[in-house]
């Protein structure tokens, strides 16, 4: 397996729309990234890239210390898995699995045994002689990542694979490919745009809006430590609740609350007194009981949690209590935030608590 | 060691692979077929193969590609019996020698006055050659398929019985 390196690349088609901004990662022997951001913020035109698919504008592409930037997708030695699997209706699952090895000529005996074990791995053996119309769409897509490591590629390029798929066989396709990943110890480079899946899968998560890298860390530092507003938007389900405050005096004050705050956060915002602040809080870290006071308008029960959706003066909010609560409509609780994060209002760049 | 793990290993993908060399072996004699009955029926001596079984013939033709494609992709999924049929239809390629292309080429027509040999000997060694082909493609065909149909058999019998004792 190997590294890979993508150094300033960008991306800007023919009519001058620029879809990728100076992108910079690089990637360690085995690790799985998962590139993650909104639709059209420019996540698969860099796998596409990578895998050769597209032209690179500018930047250097590097595998195992070789510059592969302008190398035609065949030389780079890439399996890509598609959305939408890419088999061949008429060949058997076998076949399918085989072809690209055939093509390179390589020995009968060989291919077989590849194929043999990809299809062991996969759990795909009672299938090989089926043709993928007879298969389901979970097992399809293990068929497209069983063509693939059968190559035994140096790099890995999925994109969105399991999209196609419904939220029971995501959950297990999922749990499949990162038991893949431990197995096969390959470098991945997985492209998706459901958070959930980059959470789950991710060794480090590259998070992207507009073509912009907004942060590339692993998934606890994205998640507890978001790098500005827009990550901290993306990252968690539900997304995280935003207050416009002011700092005045050691305290953050809304038309909703106000609260004291701590000398941690008084040392990180002190030159923001008297300014504009973005308070972020996630529905987690919202708990029953405090001073802030809450209308509940909905109760959304999970089972293991409930989220509250409820209305302050100005602020619509949603919180995630552990265990099930029936709220009326109408209902007046309080709150109080167990754990905050400010924002820059201006940049929208986080104020790191120290 | 190395050469029985490769033996096995070919017996174990007869599972996985169709047989195409024999359904394409079929598909070629059928080709070889069609050039047969193109040189008879274009003869400019037609007439003298209206007096024979030239109805026969055409029907001939036409069972014979029906059968021989249905044989072609039997034999590709390793069904016995098509095997068998693929020698018999090579075996009639060969028997169709002796029927009209040996019958013209010793019998004579008169055309205008002019008495001519039906079939001339060049044309003559041309549809042989075109029948034997044919005859010889399905032989193969069907003599691969048997081959490796009884193969693939054994081995999956070998397979079940292993699976019998291990459990």
């Amino acid at each position: 397996m190997s590294n890979l390196k993508l150094q300033h690349l960008e991306k800007i088609y023919d009519n001058k729309v620029q879809a990728v901004y100076d992108f910079n990662l690089d990637v360690k022997d085995g690790e799985l990234i998962v590139l993650v951001g909104p639709s059209g913020c420019g996540k698969s035109t860099t796998l596409r890239m990578v895998a050769g698919l597209e032209d690179i504008s500018a930047g250097k592409l590097i595998i195992d210390d070789r510059d592969v930037t302008s190398m035609p997708p065949k030389d780079r030695d890439i399996a890509m898995v598609f959305q939408n699997y890419a088999l061949y209706g008429h060949m058997t699952i076998y076949e399918n699995m085989a072809f690209s090895l055939m093509l390179r000529k390589e020995n009968k005996n060989e291919i077989h045994q590849k194929v043999l074990a990809a299809a062991e791995i996969l759990g795909l053996t009672d299938q090989l002689n089926k043709k993928p119309n007879q298969l389901s769409g979970g097992q399809r897509q293990r068929v497209a990542m069983g063509r693939a490591i059968v190559r035994t590629p140096k790099i890995f390029l999925f994109d969105e694979p399991l999209s196609n798929l419904d939220a029971k066989l995501r959950g297990s396709t999922r749990r499949e490919i990162l038991l893949l990943h431990k197995r096969l110890k390959a470098t991945m480079l997985y492209v998706t745009h459901d958070q959930t899946e980059a959470l789950t899968l991710a060794d480090r998560i590259v998070c992207m809006s507009m073509g912009h890298v907004q942060q590339i860390g692993t998934p606890l530092e994205l998640y507890d430590n978001p790098a500005n507003l827009f990550v901290a938007g993306f990252i968690g389900l539900p997304p995280m609740n935003f207050f416009d405050i002011t700092i005045k005096e050691g305290r953050a004050v809304c038309e909703d609350f106000s609260f004291e705050l701590t000398p941690q956060e008084k040392k990180a915002l002190v030159r923001y007194e008297g300014k504009p602040v973005t308070l972020g809080v996630r529905p987690e870290d919202i708990v029953e009981g405090g001073e802030i006071g809450l209308t509940v308008f909905s109760n959304q029960n999970l089972g293991q949690a409930t989220l509250v959706n409820g209305t302050m003066k100005k602020h619509k909010i949603t919180c995630k209590f552990r265990g099930w609560f029936d709220y009326k409509a109408g209902a007046q609780i309080k709150i109080s935030f167990n754990r905050r994060h400010f924002f820059d209002k201006e940049t929208t760049d986080a104020i790191r608590l120290e | 060691m190395n050469q029985n793990s490769d033996a096995l290993m070919k017996k174990d993908r007869l599972r996985y692979t169709k047989n195409k060399l024999s359904s394409n072996l079929t598909l070629l004699a059928i080709v070889f077929n069609a050039l047969y009955f193109v040189s008879i029926y274009k003869s400019d001596v037609g007439s003298y193969y209206y007096k024979l079984i030239i109805g026969i013939s055409v029907v001939y033709n036409l069972l014979f590609m029906l059968f021989a494609f249905l044989s072609s992709e039997g034999v590709k999924s390793y069904k016995l019996v098509y095997s068998f049929l693929l020698m018999v239809l090579g075996a009639g390629q060969i028997i169709r020698i002796f029927i009209l292309p040996l019958r013209a080429k010793t019998d004579t027509i008169t055309i205008g006055g002019v008495e001519q040999v039906v079939m001339e000997n060049g044309k003559f060694a041309r549809v042989c050659v075109y029948l034997v082909v044919s005859a010889a493609l399905c032989i193969t065909a069907g003599a691969i398929a048997f081959i490796k149909t009884r193969t693939l058999v054994a081995y999956q019998a070998e397979l079940e019985k292993s699976k019998g004792s291990r459990s």
